[in-house]
């Protein structure tokens, strides 16, 4: 594609782009600025390749990942590579970090019960802000398909919040 | 708690992780900077640079002027092989094509330089600085490409450039008239000093590139050291604290120009 669209491109991806770091990287927020910019960076010099028709987001999403993989695998290369990018850095770090308060709090770990995948699709779309059809091009899955998905985890979801486990 | 309130709040905390504004602005400047160009000079410049190069190479004169080895400075058609170096320049989209263009005029010199030097014809200081400019477009380009790319043609512009060197020796050995001799030596000595010094501002240059990416990663290991030191949850320790007995240190790229094809303008 044209360079000269690049600018456009960027405005609708920067967000989700840098929530993805943001949260893999444990709310550090000069880190996933690092990262973020390195990403588009990356995804300026290689524009010409990219092609709208085929892929809407699962493109600048890949650059990502795999950025993301060189990043961390750079400090720890025994790192088990999928789960860095699978995992959010859904810890007690970003947590803390984003002021939450103990309801959040309460929702993010009710999260984390969740089966991986059910709870991966929560973060992609309502944390990270990615549409039904982005999550699905990348999934391989139809949009509709997500939606129920999406529906069934949050009833799941409001069960486990009825029911919290006692530590 | 229904659905949409549960929605409402996974979003809400999403926006806290929204990047700066300060952050998105300096990005977007960045990536201003970064663009090539795309002014409507430049659109006319292309397609001037079209017009140009078609109507020449198409028109005889053109052609010859471009492919002919009798063409060489002084020549009269040597200026419309000068404009249809420029226009073939011009049209060149991507920095890669923009420095392979710019290797092969460097390419042509030297093509020319070799004539004179078989027709034991004078060479002026002016013509010698003429190579040297294209020279130093040629290196200019080469900063902007690829590190494959740029290591290869490195070596092509470091291998034309000594090439042209011998032939001015060549040529000079061969003069018999003293004077003619001692201008061409001068010539000569003025062009090694010249090319020496550009070597090392380039060098100096890629060098201090070279420690600012260095600075950089070794910043951005600092700071995924610390966010690896603040990980307390379970799961985190074991996708991240896992390797804990191994240590690393962030390779940079090595020199290639410890081999001993590397060019001159590599070593940084």
């Amino acid at each position: 594609m044209d360079k000269a669209r690049f600018p456009q491109f960027y405005r609708k991806h920067l967000t989700p782009i840098y929530r993805f770091m943001y949260y893999r990287v444990g709310g550090n927020a000069e880190l996933a600025q690092d990262l973020t910019q390195d990403v588009f960076l990356k995804a300026l010099e290689a524009f010409e390749r990219y092609d709208e028709s085929v892929s809407t987001s699962s493109w600048i999403y890949t650059i990502a990942r795999n950025h993301l993989i060189t990043a961390m695998s750079k400090l720890r290369p025994q790192i088990d590579l999928e789960e860095i990018a699978n995992t959010l850095g859904d810890g007690i770090n970003w947590v803390e970090r984003m002021a939450t308060n103990d309801d959040e709090r309460q929702l993010l770990r009710a999260m984390d019960e969740l089966p991986p995948e059910d709870a991966r699709l929560l973060r992609e779309k309502h944390l990270e802000g990615w549409s039904y059809e982005e999550i699905g091009e990348r999934e391989g899955k139809s949009p509709g398909a997500l939606r129920v998905q999406a529906h069934r985890t949050l009833k799941r979801l409001r069960t486990i919040l009825k029911n919290p486990k006692v530590c | 708690m229904l659905n949409w309130i549960i929605e409402r709040k996974l979003k809400r905390i999403g926006k806290r992780a929204d990047p700066p504004p300060a952050f998105v602005s300096a990005m977007e400047k960045r990536i201003l900077v970064e663009l090539p160009a795309r002014t409507p000079f430049r659109a006319w410049k292309l397609a001037a640079g079209s017009l140009t190069s078609a109507s020449l190479v198409l028109a005889g004169t053109g052609a010859y002027a471009y492919t002919s080895e009798d063409v060489v400075p002084e020549h009269p058609l040597y200026p419309v092989r000068e404009a249809i170096e420029r226009a073939d320049a011009a049209l060149a989209r991507s920095p890669e094509r923009r420095a392979e263009v710019e290797v092969k005029n460097l390419m042509r010199r030297l093509n020319e330089q070799r004539v004179m030097e078989r027709r034991n014809a004078a060479v002026s200081p002016e013509q010698v600085k003429r190579f040297e400019g294209q020279l130093d477009t040629a290196l200019q380009q080469l900063d902007r490409v690829q590190t494959e790319t740029q290591e290869k043609l490195d070596r092509r512009v470091d291998r034309l450039e000594k090439a042209y060197s011998a032939s001015l020796e060549r040529l000079e050995m061969k003069v018999k008239d003293e004077q003619k001799k001692e201008a061409l030596k001068k010539t000569l000595d003025e062009h090694r000093e010249r090319v020496q010094r550009k070597i090392e501002t380039l060098n100096e240059e890629r060098r201090k590139r070279f420690e600012l990416r260095e600075a950089k990663l070794k910043r951005t290991q600092e700071r995924l050291e610390y966010i690896r030191d603040g990980i307390k949850q379970p799961l985190l320790r074991q996708v991240f604290i896992k390797p804990l007995a191994t240590t690393t240190t962030i390779r940079m790229d090595e020199p290639t120009s410890s081999t001993p094809e590397g060019s001159r303008f590599l070593s940084r």
